[in-house]
């Protein structure tokens, strides 16, 4: 999975630029969706949002380059084997974000979602919408990680493993959810 | 005695005897009538008479006009479920009708419940009351949330108690009325419950727009474009013993291109198509 994440590589940007791509279009969709189909792909303002959590790619690609910018002698701004890490976490958090899209814009275009969605509506009283989008949004993203985990990471024990790995993996998920409740929900339309 | 007896009574009987037999809420039919699943009488004057798919009203009718729908079922087990009964009038050329957001769609629900709702639900009361045709649209066209206009917030609250949750259905099924849930994804039949109660025909008759779609190809407008005076009075019934039952209700039939749609939630395994008459010209 690593040799995926290596910053530097050119055979990496295809398949980086095809996720930002699919990210950003399942995004303006999904928004669509959230909103009464207020937001379309015709609106140049929802591909910036929908890039913005692809700006997390830009932190590991900038120190990265930042290390080039500087002479050799300078000691490292991050370790490789962090910067490797970070790029991983970065990756992996965005794989899970067009999981969790794709999920949402599933749901909804099968006409699952109204089943989903109705017994949260109940139980909140069919009001109170923020926090039951909040609610929504962790389940979103919790079908999105069980995705991600079962065609992405179950081949890859290691990234399962360790307890540091489980923290890392809810922290990843609260911050989703909160990507996910910001951007599609709590964002109005324009 | 007794051979007078037997004439006696059954020249009585003979007298007494409906033209048809009918079922629950079910008027005296006209002679040589057998009313069937799906057909709609009105009282024309005095006299019941059958309404057409081409027919109209006459203009002597009376207002506002008693119709009866019949609802009849072949199975042995009988069959419970809601008919929905939409009503309208379409826009002439040469009237402007209201914006979507401000027109409003006028929705009811009989306070009537059938008997036994067992396995499900005894249907929540509901006061009739009025939502944004854009709501209505974006709920039954789209299976969108009204929500998601702050504006809105309040007809997804009506929309959500008119619509009642585990009725009871065909087979003693508990379905909500509102269930975007597909007939049959393998005959890719896309109709719902929620389909029926567009204004849209070719929501009804195929099911609901894509959501996706209409992110990538903006539409705009929905099934009650063109419409005004809409009216949804959605109301529960129960075949009795009789396995026919009649759906009684009044409608004020003014104005022209008076259009009266009829959609039975539980018409059979295989949905009947809507039934749909132009009252007036």
């Amino acid at each position: 999975m690593t040799d995926r994440l290596i910053i530097s590589s050119k055979a990496a940007l295809v398949p980086r630029f095809a996720l930002a791509a699919s990210g950003c279009v399942l995004f303006i969709v999904a928004k669509s969706m959230a909103t009464g189909g207020q937001a379309n792909v015709g609106q140049p303002v929802y591909w910036l949002i929908g890039l913005l959590p692809f700006a997390v790619w830009g932190l590991p690609v900038a120190i990265n380059w930042l290390e080039k910018w500087r002479s050799s002698n300078h000691r490292k701004l991050l370790p490789s084997n962090l910067q490797r890490l970070v790029s991983e976490i970065a990756f992996r958090h965005l794989v899970v974000w067009v999981c969790t899209l794709g999920v949402f814009v599933a749901s909804h275009e099968l006409q699952l979602a109204n089943s989903i969605q109705s017994p949260v509506y109940e139980a909140m009283g069919y009001r109170n919408f923020t926090a039951t989008n909040f609610i929504l949004s962790l389940m979103y993203v919790g079908a999105g990680y069980l995705i991600w985990a079962i065609f992405f990471s179950l081949r890859d024990v290691s990234v399962m493993g360790s307890r540091a790995r489980l923290v890392d993996l809810l922290a990843l998920f609260v911050i989703n959810a909160g990507v996910f409740f910001a951007l599609v929900y709590l964002i109005p339309a324009v | 005695l007794v051979i007078r007896e037997i004439l006696f009574s059954s020249v009585i009987c003979s007298l007494s005897l409906p033209a048809y037999a009918a079922g629950a809420n079910c008027p005296v039919f006209p002679v040589g009538a057998e009313p069937s699943d799906g057909q709609l009488f009105y009282r024309d004057g005095r006299s019941l008479a059958e309404l057409k798919l081409s027919d109209q009203i006459a203009d002597r009718t009376p207002n506002p006009v008693q119709f009866y729908y019949v609802l009849r079922e072949a199975s042995d087990e009988g069959r419970a479920g809601f008919v929905v009964i939409k009503s309208g009038r379409k826009l002439g050329s040469d009237e402007t009708g209201e914006a979507l957001q401000s027109k409003l769609v006028h929705l009811k629900r009989s306070k009537k419940s059938i008997a036994n709702n067992y396995p499900c639900d005894v249907p929540s009361a509901f006061d009739e009351t009025s939502v944004a045709a854009e709501s209505y649209d974006n709920y039954h066209d789209y299976a969108y949330d009204p929500r998601n206009k702050e504006e809105y917030e309040g007809d997804f609250h009506t929309l959500s108690k008119f619509h009642v949750r585990r009725y009871l259905g065909r087979n003693k099924a508990c379905k909500n009325t509102d269930s975007s849930l597909w007939d049959g994804l393998l005959r890719l039949d896309f109709r719902s419950n929620r389909s029926q109660f567009s204004f849209d025909p070719i929501v009804v008759a195929f099911g609901i727009h894509s959501q996706a779609w209409k992110a990538i190809r903006q539409t705009v407008g929905g099934g009650s474009t063109g419409l005004a005076d809409q009216r949804v009075r959605m109301k529960q019934y129960q075949t009795d013993d009789s396995k026919i039952t009649c759906i009684p209700f009044t409608l004020n039939v003014r104005g022209r291109d008076f259009f009266l749609r009829i959609n039975d939630l539980e018409s059979g395994i295989l949905r009947k198509p809507e039934g749909s008459w132009q009252l007036t010209k």
